[in-house]
């Protein structure tokens, strides 16, 4: 099945994604993120979710980063 | 199903926004080809083509540092005109009304207040009230002006009830100057997210930047928010007129300066200790310590290292004369009677 995958952290990254069926949020970050979930925010279909919420074919999941550090 | 007076007003702002980023889509500006660069680059290679033909080996160098010089340019002149290129070849379709739509539906979960103004063609969410270390900078407004969508900068940040810094009432936020962000690491995500029209993205992006506190490049850190003190005197000094201690790293006021002789730079009063032989002024770097008897002083009184007291007396001139008149009738006596025994050897 085919998502939205948006990872705001860093240069950004916003494309369709091909996934398994059952793929959980939890899995999609472990396996698309170096980090811990509790310094991202986690979107599906703009709305917070929990990790263990899976994934439909058509989500829009975005992850971004808790902490952005501005700079001069 | 009814919609909602706020939804609708949505509606007909996201129909406006989706025609701007459409506008910025396309938008093709003229290409400026390095066309003169081109010609010099010509120009050149036939000098040394000629350079080459006549074997002047001098001109050929010279030519050559020359080509690698205007080649360089033109590297740099392709370059950009590559850019608006590549942007406009790898240009993904523009978000839907839809899409753009449901973004705006979306900001009122993540934000205190959202409003949507056709006139003035803003889209303004409310911050909640931001506290970094234990300074409350209370609530600030992003403001997205969607006629800029494409530009620069299409957006500025205000503060709703500002709590500036001490020393720069304009100083509203640590990483804000005059309404404009210091985007930093999310600087690529922001413009990112406007250029596809995820502007729930966009606005969560600035909320986080705004949200979290950067001590190494802030424009004023937070803990001289409320005025810097000057570490001498205690008294709280305007930024302009604090000065930092080359030596200790003490912020101090005009008042509680003090002058090194040497190398004129000005620190603290501590860290500035009179010579005791000269009684100037100088810094802690710049004192130096007696080789004999560790005491101080500048580099001028101390001769080779030594203060007065420990200098050695100069011997004179005569008494070196003699001293060594009478080593070399020492040497002379030991060639001749080598064993000391008042015998010398003689030739047959």
């Amino acid at each position: 099945m085919r998502i939205l995958f948006i990872n705001n952290d860093g240069s950004g990254f916003a494309d369709h994604l091909s996934i398994d069926e059952g793929t959980t949020v939890q899995r999609l970050f472990a396996d698309r993120i170096k980090g811990s979930p509790s310094s991202y925010l986690i979107r599906v279909n703009r709305q917070p979710v929990t990790s263990d919420q899976m994934l439909q074919d058509g989500d829009r999941v975005s992850f971004t980063p808790v902490k952005i550090e501005g700079a001069c | 199903m009814s919609w909602s007076l706020a939804s609708r007003h949505r509606w007909r702002a996201a129909l406006r926004i989706h025609q701007q980023l459409l506008k910025a889509q396309t938008e093709r500006k003229e290409l400026e080809l390095p066309r003169e660069v081109w010609a010099l680059l010509n120009a050149k290679q036939q000098l040394h083509q000629r350079a080459l033909n006549s074997n002047w080996l001098h001109a050929q160098t010279d030519l050559e540092q020359n080509l690698l010089r205007v080649l360089t340019d033109l590297v740099y002149r392709c370059q950009e005109v590559m850019v608006p290129l590549k942007k406009n070849a790898n240009s993904q379709p523009v978000i839907s009304v839809p899409e753009l739509w449901r973004e705006l539906e979306f900001l009122s979960d993540e934000f205190e207040e959202v409003e949507c103004d056709l006139e003035a063609c803003e889209i303004r969410v409310t911050t909640d009230a931001i506290e970094l270390e234990g300074v409350n900078l209370s609530r600030f407004q992003i403001i997205l002006e969607w006629k800029l969508l494409g530009n620069h900068r299409s957006y500025r940040i205000k503060a709703l009830d500002p709590n500036a810094a001490e020393s720069n009432e304009d100083m509203v936020h640590p990483h804000v100057n005059h309404g404009s962000l210091c985007e930093g690491d999310g600087s690529q995500g922001i413009r990112q997210a406007l250029q596809q029209g995820r502007l729930l993205d966009f606005f969560i992006l600035v909320r986080q930047i705004l949200t979290t506190y950067n001590p190494s490049s802030a424009y004023l850190t937070l803990e001289r928010w409320y005025g810097t003190s000057c570490q001498s005197c205690s008294s709280i000094v305007d930024d302009d007129d604090a000065y930092t201690c080359p030596c200790c790293g003490d912020f101090i006021c005009g008042e509680c300066t003090g002058y090194c002789h040497n190398c004129t730079d000005t620190m603290c009063q501590s860290c500035v200790r009179s010579c005791p032989h000269c009684e100037n002024y100088f810094c802690t770097r710049c004192m130096i310590h007696c080789s004999t008897c560790v005491a101080e002083g500048c580099d001028a009184c101390l001769v080779d290292g030594f203060c007065p007291s420990c200098q050695t007396p100069e011997v004179s001139d005569d008494d070196e004369f003699t001293e060594s008149t009478e080593d070399n009738e020492e040497q002379a006596d030991a060639e001749t009677d080598p064993l000391c025994v008042g015998q010398v050897a003689l030739s047959a």
